[in-house]
């Protein structure tokens, strides 16, 4: 679990749009979405925490 | 694609982004003026919104196009996902729920707001006219910027708070700045 990890590859992706590299910035777009997904998944079916 | 020209739903990318950053931002005054700490569902809520502005910033910068508004939309459903978890979380009766409020609610339920509003918004920009065109206005770059920024300053907030590893489900402190002072030692 890298939490900064989707922000990391999140900023790639912008300055892939940044520098104009459509597709690179789209490769990492998805990588984020699914860096999301497994993150959630993981938070979603875990206990947590939270003193509920 | 012809560059710089008006065009409403250039400027409807601009004000969805301008709405993104100012969410973004609002999250950073929160944690930084108010010390609050964002917790995982939080931080993942924050990619979702970073999804969405990457999708609107491609569209300002490329014109806009299916495969962009595609992207923007499927991270508005996992970020309305990852709020309703976090709302469903809290939702029995006596619980005070995680965090500040801001006009009574709590933020991830304003988060599970934006995320539908934007959804909203980028359906009705694939029905404008003349989304192709790119936007290199000076103030178009500004907004790219800002947003850039504030993508960089989560992955540095991240760190310091979570390091390299897992986030405390209910965070307090700073724990990768605190592995940083005890290595360093400063």
């Amino acid at each position: 679990m890298y939490m900064f990890l989707p922000f990391l590859t999140a900023l790639i992706a912008t300055l892939c749009v940044w520098y104009e590299r459509r597709i690179l910035a789209l490769t990492f777009m998805g990588l984020t979405v699914l860096i999301l997904l497994a993150w959630f998944r993981f938070h979603a079916t875990t206990h947590l925490n939270i003193s509920l | 694609m012809r560059s710089s020209s008006f065009s409403l739903a250039g400027l409807g990318h601009l004000l969805a982004l301008l709405a993104v950053n100012g969410s973004l931002s609002y999250a950073f005054i929160d944690q930084l003026y108010l010390g609050e700490l964002p917790c995982p569902l939080c931080l993942l809520q924050r990619v979702a919104y970073v999804l969405i502005g990457i999708a609107l910033i491609m569209n300002i910068r490329f014109g806009a196009h299916n495969a962009h508004y595609g992207w923007g939309i499927l991270g508005g459903i996992l970020g309305m996902a990852v709020s309703l978890r976090q709302i469903l979380l809290h939702v029995l009766p006596g619980d005070p729920g995680f965090g500040n409020t801001f006009l009574e609610l709590h933020f991830y339920t304003w988060a599970f707001v934006g995320f539908f509003c934007l959804i909203a918004a980028q359906a009705i920009l694939l029905m404008l006219p003349n989304g192709g065109i790119r936007n290199h206005s000076w103030f178009a770059k500004a907004l790219v910027i800002w947003f850039i920024l504030l993508v960089l300053a989560n992955v540095i907030s991240t760190l310091l708070e979570c390091g390299i590893g897992p986030c405390a489900d209910d965070p307090v402190t700073y724990d990768g700045l605190q592995w940083l002072r005890q290595r360093i030692g400063f």
